[in-house]
């Protein structure tokens, strides 16, 4: 883990203009972004409509669909940018947490063209990133912020204390909250990507109707979706003709109720001036509804990025790029990929 | 075929944390079941009986996770989800041959059944079924393969509180 950093820092400045390569699950996606903030393009391989140039055939997930969409994937983000190759001044990508063969396309693909730019690389975590999507849309937050990363392979809390100073409040302990929207919309027949789906029928749904339990874990800051996921299954084993509207929500209801009171609890605790949402269940329409409710009432501001920027890119990866670079200095050329890293520079 | 039955999930963790004793280096385990059936469960168990210290989650999204074992020096446990697989090529694609199934470690694979063509040709299936009440469920163990077969009696032994006729 030693080699994602060197010890001394570089120069950067406003005008330093990024390229941000992630590949660490599915998405492949590449950006430019100027002085840590200003996004100049973000392209991510879901948004585009890439099937044409491959035949109608491209593969869902793992590596082989990296490869054949980092190419033009990095091209359409320099033509949108604007820039010439030349206006790059380093290469950032992440290079964990994730799948070892994805990460390595977007690794084997950063690390040429840093080469052929003669620009730097910088190695960055893929969670780190996440904290600065937030940034980039909301360039005067607050610190200490408690962060919630909530998507389909993480639930975590996290104390944003400062650049590069984080804590870990909680974190799941079996399911991602994401996971389990994902495996009770479709237990529910109610499509892919789950999230969405549950969102949409919960909103004809009575959240009262089912009491499902919410998994408070003593109090802590831990997340336990599991047993959740089981009790939907087990209602409607039990009751065939239960209204999936009433489900839907009773279920979103429970893992709302959770994701705030932990957020609510873990802010508390650290003295957090703001909460902010990251990860592709940010999008869920209650969850950010209610988020706002307890910021108002705690006296918190409340940071809700887009959508575009909740879920996996790579301007937040160019962002935290600028910032790892001026901490930390450039990476090594033979950098590694590091599929099980945890969160860099933690406290505590 | 060995069948098992447990009462809840933590009961499921403590028969596969058992299990765990009779596992190896080069061990793949296949796990097959309906969602909550208690896949993840039965690999923390595992874990737990392999010295796993990290917390092992749930790798649908992730695909695959790795974990050092601390009792075992140099083993090392892959725990694979093909849930969102739904074609063998992809599963080669993501490694599932050349990365995670190898001589220095055990390898679980959830939701694995559809990918036994591209694992070795011996492993241990465990499919997990709803019971009687919600909490219980229904291992039946499959051993597979030579390497499975010759210990048979040894997982029968230290699985009898859990035993049930098949």
């Amino acid at each position: 883990m030693n080699d994602m950093v060197t010890t001394a820092g570089m120069p950067v400045h406003e005008r330093t203009t990024i390229l941000g390569v992630e590949t660490s699950c599915d998405e492949t996606a590449a950006a430019v972004v100027r002085g840590g903030r200003d996004i100049l393009s973000s392209v991510v391989s879901s948004q585009v409509d890439l099937h044409a140039r491959f035949g109608g055939v491209v593969p869902e997930v793992a590596s082989r669909a990296h490869v054949a969409l980092i190419t033009p994937v990095v091209a359409q983000a320099m033509v949108e940018s604007g820039v010439t190759d030349a206006d790059i001044d380093a290469v950032a990508v992440t290079a964990g947490p994730g799948l070892v063969g994805s990460l390595l396309v977007g690794m084997s693909a950063a690390k040429a063209l840093a080469l052929a730019w003669d620009v730097p690389l910088v190695g960055v975590n893929h969670l780190e990133a996440h904290l600065y999507a937030s940034l980039l849309e909301e360039p005067a937050l607050e610190f200490p912020l408690l962060v919630l990363i909530v998507s389909g392979g993480h639930t975590l809390l996290v104390g944003f204390h400062g650049h590069g100073q984080y804590r870990i409040m909680g974190s799941t302990l079996d399911d991602a909250a994401g996971e389990a929207f994902d495996k009770v919309a479709r237990y529910l027949g109610l499509g892919y990507p789950g999230g969405p789906a549950i969102d949409r029928e919960a909103m004809a749904g009575d959240p009262e109707a089912i009491a499902f339990p919410r998994a408070m874990l003593d109090n802590g800051f831990d997340f336990s979706f599991s047993g959740l996921k089981t009790a939907v299954i087990n209602h409607v084993r039990r009751h065939p003709d239960v209204s999936t509207v009433d489900v839907a929500a009773g279920f979103q209801q429970a893992v709302v109720d959770v994701l705030v009171h932990k957020a609510r609890g873990a802010a508390r605790a650290m003295g957090a001036k703001g909460i902010c949402l990251s990860g592709g269940v940010a999008a869920n329409s209650q969850l950010r509804e209610a988020i706002l409710d307890v910021c108002v009432a705690d006296g918190l501001h409340g940071y809700l990025p887009s959508r575009t920027m909740c879920t996996d890119n790579a301007a937040m990866v160019a962002a935290v790029g600028w910032w790892r670079l001026m901490a930390d200095g450039a990476s090594p050329l033979d950098i590694g990929v590091v599929p099980g890293i945890g969160f860099p520079g933690t406290i505590g | 075929m060995i069948v098992a039955v447990t009462r809840d999930a933590s009961d499921t963790q403590r028969l596969a944390e058992v299990l765990g004793g009779l596992v190896g280096p080069g061990d793949v385990l296949v796990l097959a079941g309906d969602l909550g059936a208690g896949k993840t469960a039965l690999t923390q168990g595992l874990a737990r009986g392999l010295g796993v210290a990290e917390q092992v989650t749930s790798p649908t999204f992730t695909l695959a996770r790795t974990y050092a074992c601390h009792n075992r020096e140099g083993l090392r446990l892959h725990h694979l989800d093909m849930y969102r697989i739904d074609h063998l090529q992809e599963a080669l694609d993501m490694g599932l041959a050349d990365e995670f199934v190898d001589d220095d470690a055990v390898t679980v694979i959830e939701w694995g059944d559809v990918v036994t063509p591209a694992i070795p040709s011996s492993f241990l299936e465990i499919r997990l079924t709803y019971g009687e009440d919600d909490d219980e469920r229904r291992l039946a163990m499959h051993l597979v393969g030579p390497a499975w077969v010759r210990r048979a009696v040894a997982i029968q032994q230290v699985l009898g509180p859990w035993l049930v006729a098949g």
